[in-house]
């Protein structure tokens, strides 16, 4: 995501320096610690990635996918044991889980992009990651 | 707790990691109190590693795709190494002196360089399929076209606007375009006279 081993070492870092600071951060029954350092970090890093490319690329990035009809973001994936997994999901929610996972926009952004009202984007979000979930081990079904 | 307080709507974008600061904050400090969107948040953390143990997304050439950047790294360095000797052998005039510069300067900075790529991505329908490989401190860029250069033209822009680099150079059915630049490059664009036919963000 970052394609600098350098930002990617002191993100980690960062995290875990973060996570040392807050202790309580992590509760029991919000599920394994593995996940939550694992989304943390990840979070870190699409914190970085946003920052560099925010603006002015943002209208740029859009015009993509508003410009151009017959664009499917999910035509551009490939060498992926996920594409198996989000191919389980409804057209809508696999879009949505694309553009989030992969394009880390925001729930604004991919409202924009797909015109779509940011509640529905919320919640396809929440239904496809539930699916992922299952569909990848990763949640109790 | 009141219903209206809860998360569950905002977990999902939470562990996807797209949330704006002040709602990620309020996903985290809800979680304390409330056990149910503290366990659809754990759910939530738990399904997005299990995407990220499932292995990288890649992204594919959006027009004509190609297996990997190797490929397109392998086809310059040939082309250029190709025009290398070509050059050597060839009388060659002064646009021709120019190009083998370029190609000179283009080796040189492949050879010293650490580099990366971004894939050109069209804005108009036929756009050539093309990558950008470019120096990972973005002082130069090389531009790989999957087409005769015909009237296309590079820029880099950004806020302050677009500004033209130069014409690409044919070989043979392909073109390239190499530059670089005292200031760090951020986005490279292919134009058609005023139209930007398609661009890389680097």
């Amino acid at each position: 995501m970052l394609q600098d081993p350098d930002e990617a070492q002191d993100c980690v870092q960062e995290v875990l320096l973060r996570l040392l600071q807050r202790p309580h951060a992590f509760t029991q029954g919000r599920g394994s610690l593995k996940a939550f350092v694992t989304v943390c970090i990840r979070n870190e890093a699409v914190g970085r990635y946003r920052l560099r490319r925010r603006r002015p690329q943002l209208e740029d990035r859009l015009s993509k996918y508003v410009e151009d009809e017959t664009f499917e973001p999910f035509d551009h994936l490939e060498h992926a044991r996920l594409v198996g997994a989000l191919k389980t999901l409804p057209e809508p929610q696999r879009r949505v889980t694309i553009l989030a996972y992969y394009h880390h926009m925001t729930h604004r952004e991919i409202a924009q992009a797909i015109g779509e009202p940011i509640g529905t984007v919320k919640s396809r979000l929440f239904h496809a990651l539930r699916r992922l979930g299952q569909a990848l081990g990763g949640t109790p079904s | 707790m009141n219903e209206s307080q809860h998360v569950d709507q905002l977990v999902a974008s939470y562990a996807f990691g797209i949330l704006e600061s002040a709602e990620a904050a309020q996903v985290e400090e809800h979680a304390v109190s409330c056990s149910s969107c503290r366990q659809l948040l754990g759910q939530a953390e738990e399904a997005v590693t299990a995407m990220v143990d499932a292995g990288p997304l890649h992204v594919a050439q959006p027009v004509r795709a190609r297996s990997s950047w190797f490929a397109w790294a392998a086809l310059a360095a040939s082309l250029l190494l190709a025009a290398g000797l070509g050059a050597r052998v060839l009388q060659l005039g002064g646009e021709q002196s120019q190009m083998r510069a370029q190609h000179d300067a283009a080796v040189v900075a492949l050879v010293h360089s650490h580099f990366q790529h971004a894939p050109l991505i069209p804005r108009t329908a036929g756009a050539a399929a093309g990558k950008v490989i470019f120096a990972r401190d973005r002082s130069w860029v090389l531009v790989v076209l999957d087409a005769p250069p015909g009237d296309l033209t590079i820029a880099t822009f950004g806020p302050s606007g677009v500004r033209v680099l130069g014409r690409p150079w044919a070989q043979g059915a392909t073109s390239e375009f190499f530059y670089r630049s005292s200031a760090p490059i951020d986005n490279v664009a292919v134009m058609r006279g005023p139209q930007i036919v398609e661009s890389a963000r680097i």
